[in-house]
């Protein structure tokens, strides 16, 4: 092989390119595919052949004229080189369905890590070869092919996979442009530094520039990571801020629904009170009795110790009757009192419209039946909520779930001979 | 046939329980031997073993809680399901380690509910004790006196939390976990079982038991190991 890349210089970097595919692959294989990829993925077999034949006629003819060393940094290796790389998001919006941006993002760190690898075997060939002017590549196939799966690895560990998992798109657009505009000035640097360890000969100066271009790639990934992790975070806090300012003021509507409803009802039974009261009148007081004892299950008044918790159960609590469920509670206020309020509203009022759901669909009408208890139990707030389920029966929890991994709680939900069950514990 | 005592000073509401009670029993083939006292104060005087007590918290003179202590006092493991009114919250039970709770008006659904999970529950509690081969002999050893079970080298250690010293026993901890398969313990480290039941507090990464004891979480366990401890703790009443 190496004998094979002595004789044709522009095989190498043909094999350069192949190795930049491999961490763009790794940063876009999970996004979707685009329909009708067999007939894209021939367009770009096609268009890479070409590319490919370009290189290895163009270089192999520079090498000719000007010798090998000097084919690296020609004008026409170099220009060939940053087209393909400038092409690169090109390709990979050929065949994935992403944003240009996401395409740009791929591309750039698929290369800064496929030049880390590079450059540290340029690295790695002058510290075992101090007196030699060639580059690695031709004589080190295979401890080549092996230090670029070891970065590879390594760098998919570290940046690639966590990078990928948190999805592409979110990092902050205004610095990729400045960040592609490095990685050229990288790539450049890279042959040049090429070009003058062949040209010079081997040295220390030789030796820090290529340290420094190893350190450069490595922050150049550091700085991609960044760009889109922080960027994924900084998605998700916004989200999460803008579900709490919809939680509170959803709490605070329902808090002004409940005392709309507490006082009407209140003023309601004080009125038929004072009906049957009246001596003389001719009203039916048995109807009336009936209508006082009904008024009684919609007064929604709760009384916890806490205004929220109040608040969420009084309206819960008519949501329930009117689904045909009962819910029985049994609550310590103070438990949740450390629980900001929109915090409590989503964890109580979440939790008690998911299993309501649940309890709605049960076929025995008597048996709709739902039990919440709140109490403080080994220091930790505890909530449970109980209802005849059938086995299979599904919940979202997952709005529940962020209130309680913000709290650094626990959350377990069990399905036991016909009872579903959800299980909460709070750190107080 | 299970024994059950009912504390209800309403006769209407006993009479109302009564007759949930029978039609469960009718429905699911279990007879039931109800015994009515009028009051907490009746009740304490009595010293007889049941298999259910529904108590309504709010009793004249002893309140339902008061008694329910006086009960704990003699009997620690009987299931104990309160019975109250949808306007009382913040009921305390869970200071006398009730199982449940029901709220009037007590309607079928709801008796039935928790009837099942009394059923459940005395099923379970067939596990109280365990047999540990020791040189001397065999020695039983009531779960609700050991607060965990350690490996360290080659030997298991029992700690009871009315002995001084843990007991140390030749084993492995996979064979003490499926020894005490269907009790109330966790595995919360590759080395260390816990007795859900006889947790004080849960700070962090670590448990503090009943006798003062601490045990910590491995990373790898925590979190199954707190789902189950948050169905135990949170799940009973």
């Amino acid at each position: 092989m190496g004998g094979l890349l002595r004789a044709y210089p522009g095989i190498g970097y043909v094999m350069t390119i192949a190795t930049v595919y491999v961490p763009v692959w790794l940063f876009v294989r999970r996004m979707p595919a685009r329909e009708k990829l067999a007939p894209r993925l021939a367009l770009l077999g096609a268009v890479h052949a070409v590319i490919a034949a370009a290189l290895v006629v163009g270089v192999d003819a520079s090498a000719a004229v000007a010798g090998p060393i000097e084919a690296y940094g020609s004008a026409a290796t170099i220009i060939t080189l940053l087209a393909f790389y400038a092409a690169l998001p090109a390709f990979v919006l050929l065949v994935y369905d992403c944003s240009p941006w996401d395409a740009i993002i791929c591309a750039a760190a698929g290369y800064t890590t496929q030049n880390l690898a590079s450059s540290t075997i340029e690295l790695l060939h002058m510290l075992s070869h101090p007196a030699s002017t060639a580059v690695s590549g031709t004589d080190e196939f295979a401890s080549g092919i092996a230090v670029y799966a070891l970065v590879y690895l390594i760098c998919h560990r570290l940046f690639i996979d966590r990078a990928s998992r948190a999805g592409l798109g979110h990092g902050s657009r205004r610095y990729v442009i400045p960040m592609v505009a490095v990685l050229l000035v990288v790539i450049y640097f890279d042959t040049r530094v090429k070009l003058a360890v062949g040209v010079a000969g081997p040295g220390p100066l030789a030796l820090s520039l290529r340290v420094v271009h190893v350190a450069t790639c490595a922050f150049m990934l550091y700085a991609e990571y960044q760009i889109v992790y922080v960027g994924h975070l900084a998605a998700d806090v916004a989200a999460e801020r803008e579900l709490r300012a919809e939680e509170e003021r959803m709490w605070q509507l329902s808090q002004r629904n409940v005392d709309a409803i507490n006082a009407r009802v209140h003023d309601m039974r004080h009125a038929v009170t004072r009906t049957l009261a009246a001596s003389g009148a001719d009203i039916d007081r048995e109807t009336l009795a009936e209508v006082v004892r009904e008024i009684r299950v919609y007064d929604a008044s709760v009384r916890t110790g806490n205004a929220v918790l109040d608040t969420v159960l009084s309206e819960k609590g008519l949501v329930c009757e009117r689904s045909g469920v009962q819910l029985a509670v049994i609550a310590e206020g103070a438990t949740l009192g450390f629980l900001m309020p929109a915090d409590l509203f989503s964890l109580i009022g979440g939790l008690i419209d998911q299993v309501a759901a649940v309890a709605v669909a049960y076929p025995d009408p008597e048996r709709r039946c739902i039990a919440l208890s709140v109490r403080t139990v080994a220091g930790m707030a505890a909530l449970h909520l109980d209802c005849p389920a059938a086995c299979d029966a599904v919940l979202d929890l997952e709005p529940v779930m962020m209130v309680v991994e913000r709290c650094g709680g626990t959350l377990a939900s069990s399905c036991d001979s016909g009872m579903l069950a959800v299980d909460v514990l709070l750190p107080r | 046939m299970i024994r059950v005592l009912m504390i209800e000073d309403d006769p209407a509401q006993a009479d109302a329980m009564r007759a949930l009670l029978t039609r469960y029993g009718d429905e699911r083939n279990v007879r039931f031997d109800v015994t009515h006292l009028l009051s907490a104060l009746e009740a304490s005087t009595i010293h007889e073993r049941f298999e259910l007590v529904l108590m309504d918290i709010d009793l004249p003179g002893m309140s339902g809680l008061e008694a329910a202590r006086e009960l704990r006092s003699w009997d620690e493991r009987v299931p104990l399901i309160f019975v109250t009114n949808l306007a009382q919250y913040a009921v305390r039970g869970y200071e006398v380690d009730a199982l449940d709770f029901l709220v009037k008006p007590v309607t079928y659904g709801s008796m039935s509910v928790r009837l099942d999970k009394v059923m459940r529950v005395l099923a379970r509690e067939s596990v109280s004790a365990i047999t540990l081969n020791l040189r001397e002999g065999p020695m039983v050893i009531y779960l609700s006196e050991l607060v965990s079970v350690e490996v360290a080298g080659h030997g298991l250690f029992y700690r009871l939390r009315t002995e001084a010293e843990p007991i140390r026993v030749r084993g492995t901890l996979a064979s003490a976990e499926d020894q005490l398969s269907g009790a109330a313990f966790v595995r919360v480290s590759k080395s260390c079982l816990a007795n859900m039941a006889l947790i004080r507090k849960i700070d962090g990464n670590r448990l503090v038991m009943i006798d003062g004891s601490e045990l910590w979480f491995s990373r790898a366990r925590k979190k199954p190991a707190m789902e189950r401890i948050a169905r135990h703790l949170a799940g009973r009443m």
